[in-house]
C-alpha cells in the first residue's frame, strides 16, 4: 500500500508541475464556461436548474479526459522507465492503481471546478442543492470511469497523442452506445441490449437526485474492468 | 512455454472480466428500483400499486411519448420522460420511445394522436393518454407549483391494457341529442377503459340492448314517448344503469314530462332552471360554470387534484327524499348563483333574479345509488360538456369517464397522489450581471489556469 501511494504522489506531483495540465484544464474551463454562459446566460429569462447547464458542459469530458491520461504510462514506455518500474518492488497492480488514483486528483480538482457554475447560479436565486450534490457525485463517478479508459488506452502505445486517440475513440464509443439503432424494429432491438453499457444514459439518474446502485456499479465496474485490462497489457511486457 | 502460459492466462482473465461485466451489468438493471431518492417531494419512488402494476405486465409494452418541444413545456415534457423511464427501469418488458409530435406527425397520425401523448402499446391494444390532463394548477402554494398526476394515469393505463372486462354504452338517439359522431372524444377514451360504444333508437330496436352495461341520454332536445319511457323502465328494472346528461332547450318546462318523469324515478326533480354564476365562472360569462364538487368515490380525486370541470348553460336541479334510492350531489355552483327560470328572458339576454328563481348553491349533479350500496344512476343537468368541443376544457374528461365507470362499476379505485413539483425558478438577469458571469465563467477561470500553466512554463524554462 506504501508504494501504491508513493507511485500516486509521484503522479500527482507529475500532474501538478506539468504546464499541459493547467492548459487542458483552462481549455476545459474555457469551453464549459461557454456553454455555461450560452445556456444560462444567452437565454433570458435565465432557468435556474443545474441540470439543464450539466447537460452540455459533460460532453468536454470526452475531449479532456484523453488529454489528462495519455501522459500516464505511455510516457514510462516512451522514456524507458518501465523497465525500471517493471524490475522494482512495486507490483503492476500497484503501478496500474497509483496511476489511477492520481488521476482521480486531478478529476476531483475538474469536479470542482465544474462547481464554480452553480455557485454563480445560486448568487441569483435558490437552487436545489440535493440535486447539484448528487449530479457532483455522478460527475465524479462517470470521469473516474472515463479516467480509468484513458489509463488503458495510455498502455497500449508509448506516443501520447496515438493514446489520446485511442482513448477517445473508446469513450466515443461508450458514450454513443444508447444513440446507436434507432427507435423501431430490430435497430431498436439491439439500441435495447447496448444501452444499459452506455456512459451517458447512466449518468441521468445522478442528476435527478437519485442514487441508483445499478448505475454507481456499473461505473465502478468499468473502471474495475480497465485497471485490469491496464494490467494485463503491462504484464505482458514481463513475458515479453 | 512460460510466455505462452502467461499470454493464456492474461486472455482467459479478461474474457471472464468482461463477461463478468456484461452479466452484472445486466442483472443489476433488472433490478432497477435498487435506488435513493433523495428529491426534496421523492419524485421518484413510485407507490406500490404502480409497482404491482409494472410487475404485473408479462407482455412487451411500448410507452411511446409524443412531446412537443418547446421553452414553456420542457420541464413538463421531462417530467414524463422521468417518469415513463423510471417505469422501464423496474420491467424490462416496458419500453420508452420519445418523438417530437412536430417531426413525426406521420407516425402520431398511426396511433390517432394530434397532441402532445402518451401512448401505451401491447400487441393490438392501445391506451392514450392526454399529456396536457396530467398537470394541474396547484391552488393555495407558492407561484410556479403545479401538480403532476402521471402516475395515477400511467398505472390505470397499463391496468387497463391487461384489464379483460369488456363494457357496453348504448347512446340513445331520435331526440336530437348529441350524436356519436360528435362525441368522438369520449368514445375513445371509453374505448381504451373496453368500453364499446353505440347508438340505439328505441322506435326502431323495441327495447335497450341486454348486454348495455349503460343507457347514456346525452342533451335531448325533444321528449322521449311513452313506449320509449317504457322500454327503458324495463331496462333498468332489469338491472340496467342510466347515464342522463339534460342539455338546455328553451321548451323544456312544458315539453319534458317523460324524461322528467324518468329522473324523477330516481328522486331527482329537474328545475328548468338555468344556472346563472357571477361566482364560480370562468371567463366566458356566468352561464359558464365552474362548480365545487360533492363528496363522492366519483369526485374527491379530482377535488384532491384540482381538477373542476367547466359546465355550460346548466339546469339546476334537486334531489327529494327517495325510499328506494340514495342521491349524492355531485357538482354545486356558487351560493351567489340562481337558477333563471325566465328562459326567454334569457334568451334575450335579460337575466336578472326574481321571486321565482331558487338561490344558489344550486345542484347541478347526483349520483345515484341502491339501498345495496351500488351504483344506479349519473344525471347532470348539463350534457355539452361530453361533446368534442367541450370534452378537453378544464377537467370535463376526467369528471365524464369517472361518472361513466362508477355507473358501470367498472371503477378500479385507483388513487395515487399527484406529485407536488416546482415549475423552473427563472430570473432575468441585467446586462451588468450578465458581463460579470461573462468576465467569471468564460475569461477569468480559464485565465486562471491558462496563467499558472504559463508560469509553470516559465519556471521551468528558467531552471
Amino acid at each position: 500500500m506504501r508504494r501504491l501511494f508513493a507511485v500516486c504522489q509521484k503522479e500527482l506531483q507529475a500532474y501538478l508541475w506539468t504546464p499541459t495540465t493547467y492548459f487542458a484544464l483552462a481549455v476545459y474551463m474555457l469551453l464549459t464556461g461557454l456553454l455555461f454562459y450560452t445556456n444560462f446566460v444567452m437565454y433570458q429569462p435565465s432557468i435556474l436548474d443545474y441540470r439543464l447547464v450539466l447537460g452540455d458542459t459533460l460532453s468536454m469530458l470526452v475531449f479532456v479526459v484523453p488529454l489528462l491520461t495519455m501522459r500516464l504510462v505511455a510516457e514510462e514506455f516512451r522514456q524507458g522507465t518501465d523497465e525500471l518500474l517493471l524490475t522494482s518492488p512495486v507490483s503492476v497492480t500497484e503501478m496500474i492503481v497509483g496511476k489511477f488514483l492520481a488521476s482521480l486528483g486531478m478529476l476531483l480538482i475538474l469536479v470542482l471546478c465544474s462547481l464554480a457554475y452553480p455557485v454563480v447560479m445560486s448568487f441569483y436565486g435558490a437552487l436545489d442543492w440535493t440535486l447539484v450534490f448528487t449530479s457532483v457525485i455522478g460527475l465524479f463517478m462517470l470521469g473516474a470511469a472515463m479516467m480509468a479508459i484513458g489509463l488503458f488506452a495510455s498502455t497500449l502505445s508509448q506516443h501520447q497523442m496515438m493514446s489520446a486517440v485511442v482513448s477517445f475513440i473508446i469513450l466515443l464509443v461508450f458514450w454513443m452506445l444508447d444513440s446507436f439503432g434507432g427507435q423501431t424494429g430490430a435497430s431498436a432491438a439491439l439500441q435495447q441490449w447496448l444501452e444499459p453499457f452506455s456512459l451517458t444514459a447512466r449518468f441521468d439518474s445522478f442528476t435527478k437526485g437519485l442514487l441508483n446502485g445499478a448505475d454507481v456499479l456499473y461505473y465502478v465496474t468499468v473502471a474495475g474492468l480497465f485497471l485490469l485490462f491496464s494490467i494485463q497489457v503491462v504484464e505482458r511486457k514481463r513475458w515479453r | 512455454m512460460k510466455k505462452w502460459l502467461g499470454h493464456t492466462n492474461s486472455v482467459v482473465l479478461s474474457v471472464a472480466a468482461v463477461g463478468i461485466f456484461i452479466l452484472l451489468t445486466l442483472f443489476l438493471r433488472s433490478l432497477g428500483g435498487f435506488q435513493l431518492d433523495l428529491t426534496a417531494g421523492k419524485q421518484y419512488t413510485l407507490s406500490d400499486q404502480t409497482l404491482t402494476a409494472i410487475q404485473g405486465v408479462k407482455e412487451d409494452v411500448r410507452l411511446i411519448a409524443f412531446t412537443v418541444s418547446t421553452s414553456q413545456n420542457q420541464k413538463l415534457n421531462r417530467d414524463v420522460t422521468d417518469m415513463l423511464r423510471e417505469y422501464a427501469k423496474r420491467n424490462s418488458k416496458l419500453k420508452v420511445e420519445q418523438y417530437d409530435l412536430n417531426q413525426e406527425p406521420l407516425l402520431a397520425k398511426e396511433y390517432g394522436v394530434t397532441e402532445a401523448s402518451i401512448v401505451l402499446v401491447q400487441g393490438e391494444k392501445k391506451r392514450v393518454i392526454d399529456i396536457g390532463s396530467l398537470f394541474t394548477q396547484a391552488q393555495g402554494s407558492s407561484e410556479g407549483a403545479y401538480q403532476f398526476t402521471g402516475e395515477e394515469k400511467l398505472t390505470s393505463g397499463l391496468l387497463g391494457l391487461s384489464s379483460t372486462r369488456q363494457g357496453k354504452a348504448v347512446f340513445l338517439t331520435g331526440h336530437e341529442e348529441i350524436p356519436l359522431s360528435q362525441m368522438t372524444g369520449l368514445s375513445n377514451s371509453l374505448a381504451q377503459d373496453n368500453v364499446k360504444t353505440e347508438e340505439v333508437q328505441l322506435n326502431q330496436a323495441g327495447s335497450v340492448p341486454k348486454d348495455a352495461s349503460v343507457l347514456a341520454i346525452v342533451g335531448p332536445q325533444r321528449d322521449i314517448s311513452a313506449t320509449e319511457l317504457k322500454s327503458i323502465r324495463t331496462y333498468l328494472e332489469g338491472g340496467g344503469k342510466l347515464f342522463l346528461a339534460l342539455g338546455f332547450h328553451p321548451n323544456m318546462q312544458s315539453d319534458w314530462k317523460n324524461l322528467d318523469a324518468l329522473a324523477a324515478d330516481y328522486g331527482v326533480k329537474d328545475t328548468h332552471a338555468i344556472v346563472v354564476d357571477q361566482e364560480q365562472t370562468n371567463t366566458l360569462g356566468p352561464l359558464f360554470t365552474v362548480p365545487t364538487f360533492g363528496s363522492h368515490a366519483i369526485t374527491d380525486k379530482l377535488a384532491a387534484s384540482n381538477l373542476y370541470p367547466v359546465l355550460s348553460l346548466s339546469i339546476a336541479l334537486q334531489a327529494g327524499e327517495q325510499k328506494n334510492w340514495k342521491t349524492t350531489a355531485l357538482l354545486k355552483s356558487s351560493a351567489a348563483s340562481y337558477g333563471e327560470t325566465n328562459i326567454q328572458g334569457l334568451l334575450n339576454n335579460e337575466t336578472q333574479k326574481d321571486d321565482k328563481d331558487p338561490q344558489g348553491p344550486l345542484d347541478l349533479g347526483y349520483a345515484v345509488d341502491g339501498k345495496d350500496g351500488k351504483p344506479k344512476a349519473i344525471i347532470l343537468g348539463t350534457s355539452a360538456l361530453l361533446s368534442d368541443t367541450e370534452i378537453s376544457t378544464g377537467g370535463n374528461r376526467d369528471f365524464v369517464l369517472n361518472s361513466l365507470n362508477y355507473v358501470q362499476e367498472q371503477s378500479d379505485g385507483l388513487t395515487i397522489r399527484p406529485r407536488q413539483e416546482q415549475d423552473y425558478k427563472v430570473v432575468y438577469l441585467t446586462p451588468a450581471q450578465a458581463k460579470i458571469i461573462l468576465t467569471l465563467s468564460v475569461i477569468g477561470l480559464p485565465m486562471l489556469f491558462a496563467a499558472a500553466g504559463i508560469l509553470l512554463w516559465w519556471r521551468r524554462r528558467r531552471a
